[in-house]
């Protein structure tokens, strides 16, 4: 018999609409609402033993801190799942749901589902960590979401592989398996382009990423005030290597003396980067990092200096996430040290 | 131009007093084998290993396969590498199918594969299902890294063509003609297709051979299909990971290629190949990309077009230019890449460039994905693997991108990403 607690918001909870969206968090014993289903749908395999009801904008106005107050609750009753929702395409319950998830899951090590509309915004921010399955856009769905949830977190509960998103009826989590198809990748390439041909409906197995651009920061006013610094993902380090910097998907990144750059170049220095043919690098580190001409511009006043550290990293099939993690590490230290401009020489 | 391939079926390997080939069975004589590899100063052929699938073999170091393949009536094969300058793709070639011939070595600055022959690893690979000869190698003392290249090239190649020379005189188990009669009948209501296929080209050791020379000395250039299935392009580039690129056996069985040819006449109108470097320059990219397209459009004539990619990240940039430059002439394109998605496969971005035109790609799977390998018997090839730490024997994981055609930028895979 599993012991379920669900959460729902202050509409479902029957406390009232718009008006009651302030609502504190509360807990009541057994299903209310939507819960009553789920009691329905567990018959002898579990039951609701309470259900937390929340308004909608005291949790969205501060959901982490929200989420630690609800969280003791739930642990008290230590329950073997936990169920949100689902808020269909409601954008302050789908965060509610979301976050709620997202901290049983992670804080309680119990498994958490929930379930939204493809198109609430709470999906984007949550689907990477909850199982969120997909429903219609309104209370409508409610039958149909239901039961899909129960069986998933079943699955979870019981550890089980939840199968593709097509199966279970979850949202995709942004999370790709490498499986075995059914044909040859040359045999279905062929296949997609004799339909794309003939004008017919197409689906493409690497869709176009949603992209996130950096605008470029505005020219330096005044040069000859500037401070520039240099910056590489070319894998320029120490010999002893001794921030132990990755020579492919790099994790890491160092900072290095200008000044022994410039003095010992190569007797100092080498490139650890797998992604080129490192030879004339390790020949003459200028040909990476021009250290030989800044320095000839810096004693001709053209511009204030050069900052005294290098910043290294190596860029070959590194993630995202990592690159992101590298070059907010480097810009921090840029901008707290007062670095006008960055050289970032690229391999 | 015709093409007659005869095929034999290799069922077993054994090492005998000749190198003969008679009723499936081939016999190799070691030491001559061994002999013929130890002409090259620059290279020490110590030993000949085989492996037969479903034995629970690892082989490790594997730097390129190859099938053994001749001419019928010349005696030679790979023109311009080990043979004099020809054109590939005419004639008769004698092909020793289901059996491959593995150059395998390890020296610092290569990226050697491996291949499992049974287990979880063996569905990971097709060459799993050949018989494989391994040629164990270690580069002379003192060598330079391209020099060993070179020399392993050669000692993989020469090993190709001695191998089937067993067969001479032998009636085939199988025969299959390639042709593209250019007109022999009106082809106008089929779609008329090509195959953009790019080849690495980013400096020595990282850059496939075509009739001999450097992929980088080439501008886009057509070549009739059966001279890639012919031994034209030769795979010689050990210094990036064995599963982006793409390995001489797949080459000569390019399943775009032979894709397209069974299609022929039928459901498409195949109008030719395009090879095409992989500058590493913007402005060369541009310029080759808009060169490929001209071709595909004003002298092929392809009203579509499949472009595969080889190599790392960077050439994600010149997969997307060609396609954005096949799509501004109004040109169909399927792309086929691999995805970059982390080992947990949850990366945003699954390729390095893309082009909101690339609406239609095939995906080969997560370079980054590990992979489960059981326990094996024996490890052929040397117990650890360049630029992976662990040894060899026993149980393992290990990222996807070290086992041929785990990936295959040449579509030589069945693995492709699915969302979870």
């Amino acid at each position: 018999m599993i012991r379920v607690v669900h959460y729902i918001n202050q509409f479902f909870g029957q406390i009232g609409g718009e008006e009651k969206a302030g609502t504190t968090p509360g807990i009541v014993e057994g299903a209310v609402g939507p819960g009553m289903l789920i009691d329905r749908l567990l018959v002898e395999r579990g039951r609701v033993l309470a259900t937390i009801i929340c308004g909608d904008n005291y949790f969205s106005e501060n959901p982490e801190h929200v989420a630690a107050e609800i969280l003791p609750l739930i642990e008290a009753y230590t329950p073997d799942l936990f169920i949100a929702g689902p808020a269909f395409n409601a954008g302050r319950y789908g965060i509610a749901c979301g976050e709620m998830c997202k901290c049983v899951k992670e804080k309680l090590g119990i498994p958490a589902v929930t379930g939204m509309f493809p198109e609430n915004p709470a999906v984007g921010l949550y689907r990477r960590h909850v199982y969120i399955i997909e429903t219609a856009h309104t209370a409508v769905g409610m039958a149909k979401a239901m039961p899909k949830i129960i069986d998933l977190g079943w699955k979870l509960l019981h550890h089980e592989r939840p199968g593709t998103p097509r199966e279970a009826g979850y949202l995709p989590r942004g999370i790709k398996e490498t499986v075995a198809a059914d044909t040859l990748a040359s045999e279905r390439a062929i296949a997609l382009l004799l339909r794309k041909m003939r004008g017919e409906s197409i689906e493409t197995e690497i869709p176009f990423p949603e992209l996130d651009l950096v605008a470029p920061a505005p020219p330096i006013a005044d040069l000859k005030g500037a401070t520039i610094a240099l910056v590489t993902e070319g894998g320029l380090v120490p010999k002893e290597n001794p921030d132990s910097i990755e020579s492919a998907r790099a994790t890491r990144w160092g900072k290095y003396s200008v000044d022994e750059l410039r003095e010992l170049g190569c007797q100092r220095f080498s490139s650890i980067h797998r992604g080129f043919d490192t030879t004339y690098i390790n020949e003459d580190c200028n040909r990476l990092l021009p250290v030989d001409v800044l320095s000839d511009m810096e004693r001709r006043g053209l511009f204030k200096g050069i900052h005294p550290f290098f910043f290294v990293t190596t860029g070959v099939a590194t993630t995202i996430d990592n690159a992101r993690n590298i070059g907010k590490g480097i810009a921090a230290e840029l901008s707290d040290a007062g670095v006008s401009g960055a050289i970032v020489a690229a391999t | 131009m015709k093409l007659e391939i005869n095929y034999y079926d290799v069922k077993e390997v054994r090492f005998g007093a000749a190198t003969a080939f008679s009723e499936g069975i081939l016999l190799i004589n070691k030491g001559e084998l061994i002999r013929l590899l130890s002409g090259d100063p620059r290279i020490v052929c110590e030993d000949i290993a085989f492996a037969h699938p479903g034995e629970r073999v690892r082989i490790s170091n594997v730097l390129d396969i190859t099938e053994a393949r001749i001419k019928e009536n010349d005696d030679h094969y790979y023109p311009g590498m080990l043979g004099p300058i020809y054109r590939a793709g005419e004639g008769r070639t004698r092909v020793l199918r289901c059996a491959a011939v593995l150059e395998i070595g390890a020296m610092q600055g290569f990226y050697g594969g491996l291949i499992d022959m049974a287990g979880n690893g063996a569905q990971l690979t097709p060459f799993s299902k050949t018989i494989n000869i391994c040629l164990l190698t270690r580069p002379a003392p003192g060598v330079a890294l391209a020099d060993y290249g070179h020399a392993l090239k050669r000692a993989g190649l020469a090993a190709s063509v001695y191998l089937a020379k067993a067969a001479r005189g032998i009636t085939p188990d199988d025969v299959e003609i390639f042709d593209l009669p250019r007109p022999t009948k009106d082809l106008s209501a089929l779609p008329r297709v090509a195959y953009l296929f790019q080849l690495h080209s980013h400096g020595e050791s990282r850059e496939p051979f075509v009739y001999g020379e450097n992929s980088r000395r080439y501008y886009p250039t057509i070549l009739h299909p059966n001279e890639v299935l012919d031994g034209a392009i030769v795979c010689g580039h050990y210094n990036i990971s064995t599963s982006i690129r793409n390995n001489t056996y797949t080459i000569l069985n390019h399943p775009v290629v032979l894709g397209l040819y069974r299609r022929h006449g039928r459901e498409v109108d195949f109008r030719g190949v395009v090879i095409s470097p992989e500058p590493t320059s913007l402005t060369e990219i541009t310029r080759t990309s808009m060169m490929a397209a001209g071709l595909m459009k004003n002298v092929l004539g392809a009203d579509g077009v499949i472009i595969t990619k080889e190599g790392g990240g960077h050439t994600d940039v010149d997969l997307m230019e060609n396609c954005n430059a096949c799509e501004r002439l109004g040109i169909k394109t399927v792309l086929i890449d691999n995805e970059w998605l982390g080992s947990d496969g949850a990366g945003e971005f699954p390729l390095l460039a893309s082009s909101p035109r690339a609406d239609a790609m095939v995906s080969v799977g997560n370079v980054d994905a590990v992979v489960k390998l059981s326990a094996m018997d024996r490890v052929i090839g040397g117990e650890r693997l360049s630029d992976f730490g662990t040894s060899l024997a026993g149980e393992m994981t290990i990222p996807l991108r070290f086992i041929p055609n785990g990936i295959s930028q040449a579509g030589f895979t069945y693995l492709t990403t699915e969302d979870r």
